[in-house]
Parts: C-alpha cells; sequence; structure tokens
C-alpha cells in the first residue's frame, strides 16, 4: 500500500499564535480517516495547509509534508498549484457560502477541468453532466444552467462534490461535508462519499465534530485539541478503549451514550484559547486524571503500533496508568 | 424520573393549528398561493414536561414556534396557554400571555445585540413587562446570571466577549427573567460543541426541574430529543405524521418517516444502530406538496391508495399516527 500523504510535525502560526501544533497524520491509498475535535482545534487548518490554502501572514512549518513522495512545502508554486485541486482536492464547510452565487453550476465545476485538463468546451460540458449524475443529481442537463440559490442544501453539497472529484483526485479533503445538513440527506452524502472513494480508491480525509458520523463511516480516527493531535487509533478500539482522556470524556458527554439517565457527563471548562494557554499538557486543567507532572510538562506524542497518544498516563480499560 | 403524573396540568393547548403564508407567483399574474407551512397540528403540553418537535428543515418546526410564542398568528386553529385563549384581538391579553412564553433561539451569536452589555440584554424584558427600580432590575439579573452558571463579574461585558456555551446561556438567563411557564427552543444546542452541548443540556434540565419549566424543544438531532424529551412529535411538510410518548416512539416506530429518521441517525455504538432505511430524494416543495399521503414519493412501502388519499392522523399502539399502512408492521 503507497503511503498518499505524510505529515510529521506540522504547526501553522499566525502572529505568534500555534493554531496546529505538532500533528502528525499519514492517509494510505484507497483509506478513509477520520478527523474529530471541537471547534478550534485545527482540524480545518490542518488541511488548508495540505491544500497550500494557508493567508498570507501564517507560517507552515514541518519536518515532513509529503503527497504521493513529493516535498509539498519545497515544491515551487506553480508545480503545487498543479497538485492543488487535481490530485488532492476538497470539500468546504457549508455549502451554500463556499458555491460562487454569480456563476452557474456547469461553469464552477468545468473550471477545475479548464485549468487542470484543457480540452475543448463541449467535451467539458459532456464531462460536468457525467459529474452530475454521478453525484446523483437527478436530470442533470437541466441542472447545468442553475446557479446556487436555486438548489437545495443537499443539492449544493452534491455540486461540490462533482466539483471536487471533477479531476478524479486521489486525496479527497472532506471538512464537515454533513454538518449543515438535515439527518436523512446527510445519510445519502455520507453514501455517496464512501461510494466514489471506493470506485476510484481515493484517499479520504473525512473532517467531523460529530463521533457518531466517525463511528459509522471510517476505518481510522485522529483526534485533535487545542490544534494538536491527542490520539490516533482505529475505529473499532477508540469507541470501546480510548486512551487518551480527552476522548474518553468527549464520548461520555455524548447523549446517546446518557440516555438513561437525568444528567450528562460534561467536561468542564472551554478549550484553551489564544490568550490562556496551560502549561504542561494543554488538557490538564479539563482532565478528570490530571496529576503534577500533566501541569508542568507537556506530554510527547508517542505512537506504538498502529496507535499514537499524547498523554503522560494513557488509559487502558478507562484507568489511567500512573508511574 | 419522578412518579407525579397525577399532576399532570395542560399548560398549552393547541388544536389544529395552521400557518399559510400568501405567496405571489409569476410576474403579471399575481395570484396569491398559499404556502402551508404548518398545516393542522394539535398537541397538549403540560406543565414541566417536554415536548420535542422534530423533522428536516422545512417542516414547519420554526413556523411552530412562531405562532406558540405570538410572534404571529395562526390563520386557523386555536391555542391555549394556561387556559386563556391566545388567539384573541385583545392586546392587553396577548401581553400579559406573551410574558409567560419565551424563546431561546438556534444562533447564539446572532440572537444577542452586539452592542448591548450583558446586564442590558437582561434587563430588557423586565424594562418592557415590569415597573421595577433599576437597582431591583440589577438584583434579579445578578440572581439570575448566577442561576445559570455565569459569574456576577460578566455583568458589564459585551457578548463578543463570551463562547457560544456562555453565550447560549445568556439566551437561556433572558428567557427566564420573567419567570415564564413554557419556553420554546428553537435548536438550542445545535450550534455547539459536544462538550459544550452537553452542558447546556445540563443546565437546561436542571432549570426544568427547578422551576418547573415545559419545554417545547425543537430540534433535528434525535439523540439529544431522546434524552431531554417527555413526548415526541414528528413532523413532515407541515403535518406531524406520528406522536406520543418518547419511549414508545423511539422503541417501536410506526410511520416510515419516523423509521427512516431514527435509522438515518448516526450512533457510536455499534449496538444501536439498525438497518437503514434509504429515503431518495429530498424533501419536495411545500408550495407545491404532493397530492395524497405527502410523503408517497419517498416512501418505500407506497401503494396506489398513497397517491390519492391523505391518511388521517389515528390512535395505533398508544400513540397518534398518520399512514394508511400501519397495521402492515405493527406486532
Amino acid at each position: 500500500m503507497t503511503k498518499l500523504l505524510e505529515i510529521e510535525n506540522l504547526s501553522v502560526e499566525f502572529d505568534g499564535f500555534k493554531a496546529v501544533d505538532d500533528v502528525d497524520l499519514t492517509v494510505d491509498e484507497g483509506k478513509v480517516v477520520g478527523i474529530v475535535g471541537e471547534s478550534g482545534s485545527g482540524k480545518s487548518v490542518t488541511q488548508l495547509a495540505v491544500m497550500g490554502l494557508i493567508p498570507y501572514p501564517g507560517i507552515i512549518r514541518a519536518d515532513r509534508l509529503m503527497f504521493n513522495h513529493t516535498d509539498l512545502l519545497s515544491l515551487p508554486k506553480r508545480k503545487r498549484r498543479q497538485i492543488t485541486g487535481k490530485d488532492v482536492s476538497m470539500i468546504f464547510q457549508e455549502p451554500m457560502t463556499s458555491l460562487n452565487p454569480c456563476f452557474t453550476v456547469v461553469y464552477q465545476i468545468s473550471e477545475a477541468l479548464k485549468i487542470h485538463e484543457g480540452g475543448t468546451r463541449h467535451e467539458r460540458r459532456k464531462r460536468v453532466i457525467d459529474l452530475l449524475s454521478q453525484v446523483g443529481i437527478p436530470a442533470p442537463e437541466g441542472r447545468l444552467k442553475s446557479f446556487p440559490h436555486q438548489l437545495s442544501g443537499g443539492m449544493s453539497q452534491r455540486v461540490m462534490i462533482a466539483m471536487a472529484i471533477a479531476c478524479t483526485p486521489r486525496l479527497l479533503i472532506a471538512d464537515e461535508p454533513t454538518t449543515a445538513l438535515d439527518v436523512t440527506i446527510q445519510a445519502q452524502i455520507l453514501e455517496l462519499l464512501l461510494g466514489l472513494q471506493q470506485k476510484n480508491n481515493m484517499g479520504l480525509i473525512l473532517i467531523t465534530h460529530d463521533m457518531a458520523v466517525i463511528a459509522e463511516t471510517v476505518e481510522d480516527v485522529v483526534v485533535m485539541y487545542a490544534g494538536q493531535t491527542v490520539e490516533k487509533n482505529s475505529a473499532e478500539n477508540i469507541f470501546s478503549a480510548p486512551r487518551h482522556p480527552y476522548t474518553e470524556a468527549l464520548l461520555n458527554a455524548l447523549p446517546e451514550r446518557n440516555i438513561n439517565s437525568r444528567r450528562l457527563n460534561t467536561i468542564p471548562g472551554l478549550v484553551p484559547g489564544k490568550y490562556n494557554r496551560p502549561n504542561g499538557c494543554l488538557f490538564h486543567p479539563r482532565c478528570g486524571h490530571a496529576r503534577e507532572k500533566c501541569r508542568q510538562i507537556a506530554p510527547a506524542y508517542t505512537l506504538q503500533d498502529m496507535t499514537g497518544v499524547r498523554c503522560h498516563f494513557p488509559l487502558i480499560n478507562g484507568c489511567p496508568q500512573y508511574d | 424520573m419522578t412518579e407525579t403524573d397525577t399532576t399532570q396540568s395542560p399548560i398549552i393547548t393547541a388544536e389544529n393549528l395552521k400557518k399559510y403564508y400568501p405567496v405571489r407567483k409569476g410576474f403579471f399574474l399575481k395570484k396569491a398561493v398559499a404556502l402551508k407551512a404548518l398545516d393542522g397540528a394539535s398537541f397538549i403540553l403540560n406543565k414541566g414536561k417536554t415536548l420535542a418537535v422534530v423533522g428536516e428543515s422545512g417542516c414547519g418546526k420554526s413556523t411552530l414556534a412562531r405562532l406558540i410564542t405570538m410572534i404571529e398568528s395562526p390563520t386557523e386553529g386555536r391555542f391555549e396557554i394556561a387556559g386563556i385563549n391566545a388567539v384573541t384581538r385583545d392586546k392587553q391579553q396577548k401581553k400579559a400571555l406573551r410574558s409567560k412564553v419565551q424563546i431561546v433561539f438556534q444562533d447564539p451569536y446572532g440572537s444577542l445585540n452586539p452592542r448591548k452589555k450583558m446586564g442590558s440584554i437582561l434587563e430588557e424584558p423586565l424594562k418592557i413587562n415590569t415597573d421595577l427600580t433599576p437597582g431591583q432590575m440589577r438584583e434579579k439579573s445578578l440572581e439570575m446570571m448566577e442561576k445559570v452558571g455565569l459569574s456576577r463579574e460578566y455583568y458589564s461585558r459585551y457578548p463578543h466577549m463570551f463562547s457560544g456555551g456562555q453565550r447560549q446561556r445568556i439566551a437561556v438567563a433572558r428567557a427566564l427573567m420573567l419567570n415564564p411557564d413554557i419556553v420554546v427552543a428553537d435548536e438550542p444546542v445545535s450550534a455547539l460543541d459536544v462538550s459544550v452541548q452537553a452542558q447546556t443540556l445540563n443546565l437546561l434540565m436542571d432549570l426544568q426541574e427547578e422551576m418547573n419549566l415545559a419545554y417545547l424543544f425543537i430540534s433535528h438531532d434525535l439523540s439529544v430529543v431522546r434524552l431531554i424529551s417527555d413526548e415526541v412529535m414528528v413532523m413532515y411538510l407541515g403535518r406531524p405524521v406520528e406522536q406520543g410518548d418518547k419511549n414508545i416512539i423511539f422503541e417501536n416506530p410506526l410511520h416510515p418517516y419516523t423509521m427512516a429518521l431514527l435509522t438515518a441517525t448516526p450512533h457510536v455504538d455499534a449496538r444501536l444502530r439498525k438497518k437503514r432505511i434509504r429515503l431518495f430524494g429530498e424533501l419536495p416543495s411545500p408550495l407545491n406538496p404532493p397530492p395524497g399521503c405527502t410523503f408517497h414519493q419517498r416512501c418505500t412501502h407506497m401503494t396506489d391508495i398513497c397517491k390519492s388519499m391523505a391518511p388521517q392522523l389515528r390512535e395505533v399502539a398508544n400513540r397518534l399516527v398518520s399512514c394508511h399502512h400501519v397495521e402492515k408492521w405493527k406486532s
């Protein structure tokens, strides 16, 4: 199996604030990786860094940022742009605002085709019709000249997906693709994404804050907290035996796990922001298992077999392993 | 849960509520067409209980909230709040009733005035509806802040200084300033993260117990509904399709749409997952609803009768359901 994307120790800095700090991520060809975390945990920024879409004051540093054995950091801009949108493409959050309201569906989808694959207008039009039917839009010919405001939420998301897969990418990044949608439509869209992923043997990164979506769709899960990866594990293990206290707390806060009790388990406090970063482990003020060591020394991310965890005392069956 | 069901007293009784909006069609043909946003909802909400309204966007959940809070008046039907008719032209009476029903909105970023300090946000309902002195108002809002878990020193801060969860607490506090009997919560936690969502839900449940509040809880997240509600009303295209006790509906749904909604909801726990019933297509336009059963185009059990005749809401196995074919999969 070839490694499609390798990230080691990636950090993204805005004006001295590290929005992403020490992130490791590997995606193999044909694999589905999920990234979960609350808002402000750096999920989206990590992926924007992969796409090369971090705006001006942002500084990207990494020990390794490789896509398909090419180093993305040292690549000249022109070469980089040939990869972005073709081999790596992205589906953005909120389809209603991500589409350009001034242009028709056919224009927006064929834009990527025009730049990366060329061809005549007629060919591109045919390809767009083909793409729209692939993403399950009924009567695609009639939809070509539609503007985004004429489409429903689910339809716009389908158009976004059609745009992203236009050049048959090898890695697709889906950033909260279903957050704005109803459950029945969410199920349809996830099914569609996984279907396309298998058909084209793509790597797929699914970013979401919904644990349940992750549980039903992905093979490997990466949990992020305050800009760091705190746990990497297989989907089976992470839900039955989480290693990091944050993962455990997040799972326990789900309404689904508290059905018969009158109170939900909560995580006290808030995700630390720019000005209130604690010393030591970033999670320690909210952690139920924290010790003196956690307050002083920041834990390193350790990989063991296929699971990674950033904690001094990782959990085994819900019990922290103190030295 | 406490077994004090004998003390049940209805706080809202709604009968056949309808809301049609006129929509002009065509440029020259100025013929108004009725958009049936809500097409006949009846329910009873008891004191201290929670009625959850679920459904996809466009099913009339929010229209129902607007009617109950008396922001708009219904086209047809009637409802009573604590035994007093709320569909009336009597302004005095309406004003008195309005303070009994308060609302918490979905988006905590959009529903607080960014130019007002937290103190004046909380005191505004008091200014309009009571004749307390400024000192008393201040005392009352500080008390309420403590109740919802906000520290007193936040009194003179602006909304932008708070996080999403804290803002939602402010919104809840504002809704409770006038000691209402009913709080309409329109998707109060859907914009929040999981850990903050849990905190907010706990707060809502605690306040309900403490102040004996009745909630009309609007949500599309079924796992939240399962936790917080006592009764559930599932809506589709402006009409309730199934309503009844939470446990009855979640354990044994009878309407195909309820089943589809329940199976489409993702679960962390593999044991809770069920075989997905696929729904094709999307919600049809309420301007041009399909004839017969409004759900028939997306239903897997559709037969000829569904295309021509609209099913009525009727009682089957301890809940109300509107479907022609319920008997087929009852058992």
